[in-house]
């Protein structure tokens, strides 16, 4: 008798095992480096959210080679420092075959040589300092835009139609912030603009009084503002404060118009142009299906947030990746960075292939917004 | 040129009387009791946090919910008072700054998991238009700020020197074991000035909240600026705390304006490197006076 329990809860056990581990197919680990929190904590939120939105999508069709995905998502807090500590985790600890993020380029450029040590992919989904790019390295392939491509697109607007011809820049003080400073700077002194004055601030600087001040003295006709959202709709409330609301204002690099109504109130916001990514409002030719319903299921799932570009980027991001270790069979590193290379997806935020820089080329648009609701001026590409 | 300067010092000041509110609740705690309060900043923050969430959530009128959070910070710092530092009175100021310290990170995390990181705007009940006043542009919230900086300034003032709570409480941070002798009961002055301290921080933080935006890490540079100016005007100088405040408000609005708004705060904390260099105890110190 004790002989047949013995052997029962031996045969018991073993099948037990053996259910678990077919049963539980091994997720795929997909590595996320976003700021959850500090001053571009809104922002790295949205992108976690669309990158959510993607992984339940993918694997409510039954993950990717028979297995389910999973979002390891780490605080890189936008800052260089604690990315790259991200990073190590997520590829030493984690063992991570392919990383999403970092957010920011000044952290994005940080974690790059990480990534290269590693030998492992880096899918850049918001940074647009033009040196992710330049010089092109094999492991880093960059679905957003960068600042060189964007002022090449701005270029016949920025003078010619929007009349910015005195321009004072106000931007972070980081690769981001002067990246657009550089290029922009450039377009409008193409077109016959002069650049009066460039005001760099610290990321999470709340006091703007001291810069405007300078700006209302100087003669500039226009302010373009680079940022987070937050800095972003904060410099917008204070122009407005400061009486500097006829002047014309824009904000770059897609920082959504909801927000910018939401922190900085819809008088102070009246007017400004903002320079865009993907939109919920706007969608390029033959996109307006897919928007619609990328926009409605984002809504059920995060009724309190409004979707911005951030969210696109972050869930084209992971349906590239997803897409990539599909087409190389295998969550390798190495295979995957190859199929990296010859992705082909018709994304939310542009018809994503990777030139020979291993940069994509998103859609782009400006808008203004009217009375607290952005109103599409005109698309660029 | 003179308009523009003319600007950046009043914005200055604006900003500099809202330093000298946090700094002037700092200087009680700080050089009247001896307390490194490293948890100030999270009542000032606290204070931004309380006056948000009474008047967009509860619909309070904006100016009862500062005053109310206000009060529900001075609870706040009440119970963390006689709970967690009235049990090391005359422990080592080591302990004391640990404790602050960890008070500090517990608080901040908790209002980071209770209201999220994304910053907030408290709502206001008057439109922030910009107010012509000659060549100076001002906003009615920034008007407000320096007029309840100054009064809440002035009314501790006659608190401390004309009331008879006040000589109670220079008493005991003079020579507490005499006052103890002269019938003042010590531990209650304590408790009510560390009360009155988070008060001021809390209130510092609602008002400049109400121009700003409110968001959990914001007490790190307000209790950054508020140490400096506590050490500025002289520990424990009250007057010492205001005139710091303003000196470091006015000279970050300058230097920002005319030498580079990127290193803004640096030049403040260079201003103060020179002065404490020429001036060890700080403008206005002369050991302990109030």
């Amino acid at each position: 008798m004790k002989g047949m329990i013995r052997i029962t809860a031996i045969v018991f056990s073993v099948v037990l095992l053996a259910c678990f581990s077919a049963g539980a197919q091994e997720a795929i680990k997909i590595g996320v480096i976003e700021p959850l929190t500090g001053p571009a904590a809104y922002d790295g939120q949205s992108v976690v959210e669309g990158a959510k939105m993607a992984e339940e999508e993918i694997n409510s069709k039954g993950g990717v080679l028979g297995r389910p995905i999973r979002l390891v998502v780490e605080d890189g807090k936008a800052d260089p420092a604690e990315s790259v500590n991200a990073a190590e985790k997520l590829l030493t600890r984690d063992r991570v075959p392919v990383i999403m993020g970092a957010w920011a380029s000044s952290a994005t450029l940080a974690i790059m040589p990480v990534m290269k040590k590693n030998t492992t992919p880096l899918v850049v989904e918001t940074a647009t300092s033009l040196k992710v790019t330049d010089p092109p390295g094999e492991w880093v392939y960059r679905i957003c835009s960068n600042s060189a491509i964007d002022a090449m697109l701005m270029e016949k607007y920025l003078v010619p139609v929007l009349g910015f011809k005195k321009v004072a820049f106000m931007a972070a003080n980081n690769d981001f912030g002067r990246a657009v400073v550089t290029f922009w700077g450039e377009a409008v002194k193409k077109k016959g603009g002069t650049v009066v004055l460039n005001e760099y601030h610290a990321p999470g600087e709340i006091n703007f009084a001291p810069s405007l001040t300078k700006i209302a003295t100087s003669g500039a006709d226009s302010i373009i503002i680079t940022s987070d959202i937050q800095t972003a709709s904060n410099i917008i409330k204070q122009t407005y404060e400061m009486g500097l609301a006829k002047i014309k204002r824009m904000v770059t690099n897609g920082i959504p118009s909801e927000a910018i109504v939401k922190l900085a109130g819809a008088e102070a916001s009246e007017g400004v142009l903002v320079h865009n990514y993907w939109v919920p409002f706007a969608s390029h030719k033959g996109q307006e299906a897919k928007n619609k319903q990328f926009v409605d299921k984002y809504m059920a799932k995060f009724p309190n947030k409004p979707v911005d570009k951030y969210a696109a980027f972050g869930y084209d991001g992971i349906r590239v990746i997803a897409q990539a270790i599909d087409t190389a069979r295998a969550a390798e590193p190495g295979k995957i960075k190859e199929a990296l290379k010859k992705t082909k997806m018709d994304g939310l935020t542009g018809n994503i292939q990777f030139n020979d820089k291993n940069q994509a080329l998103p859609y782009s648009s400006v808008s203004r917004i009217e009375k607290g609701k952005p109103k599409l001026v005109v698309h660029l590409n | 040129m003179l308009a523009e300067i003319l600007q950046q010092v009043i914005n200055g000041l604006i900003i500099g009387s809202t330093y000298a509110l946090a700094a002037v609740g700092l200087t009680m705690i700080f050089g009247m009791m001896h307390i490194v309060n490293f948890t100030h900043g999270e009542f000032y923050m606290l204070g931004g946090f309380f006056a948000y969430q009474l008047a967009a959530f509860l619909h309070l009128n904006y100016y009862l919910s500062v005053a109310s959070a206000v009060m529900a910070v001075m609870a706040v710092g009440f119970v963390c008072e006689r709970v967690l530092l009235a049990p090391l009175r005359g422990k080592s100021i080591d302990t004391t700054v640990l404790v602050t310290i960890g008070l500090s990170i517990f608080l901040q995390n908790l209002a980071l998991l209770w209201w999220g990181p994304t910053p907030k705007s408290i709502p206001l009940p008057f439109s922030n238009m910009p107010l012509r006043w000659g060549p100076v542009v001002l906003t009615w919230s920034r008007v407000l700020a320096v007029t309840v900086t100054f009064a809440l300034i002035v009314l501790v003032h006659v608190l401390i020197r004309k009331s008879l709570l006040g000589k109670a409480m220079r008493a005991t941070f003079q020579e507490k074991d005499s006052a103890r002798l002269a019938g003042v009961d010590v531990e209650r002055i304590y408790a009510l000035t560390f009360t009155m301290g988070s008060g001021l921080a809390a209130a510092a933080g609602a008002l400049l909240g109400s121009i700003f935006l409110i968001y959990p890490a914001m007490g790190n540079m307000a209790i950054l600026k508020a140490f400096i100016v506590v050490i500025l005007g002289g520990m424990g100088n009250f007057l010492g705390a205001i005139f710091g405040g303003l000196i470091l408000g006015v000279t970050e609005g300058l230097g920002a304006g005319f030498v580079s708004s990127g290193y803004k705060d640096a030049i403040g904390f260079v201003l103060v490197i020179l002065i404490l260099m020429f001036k060890p105890s700080g403008l206005l110190g002369k050991g302990r006076r109030l």
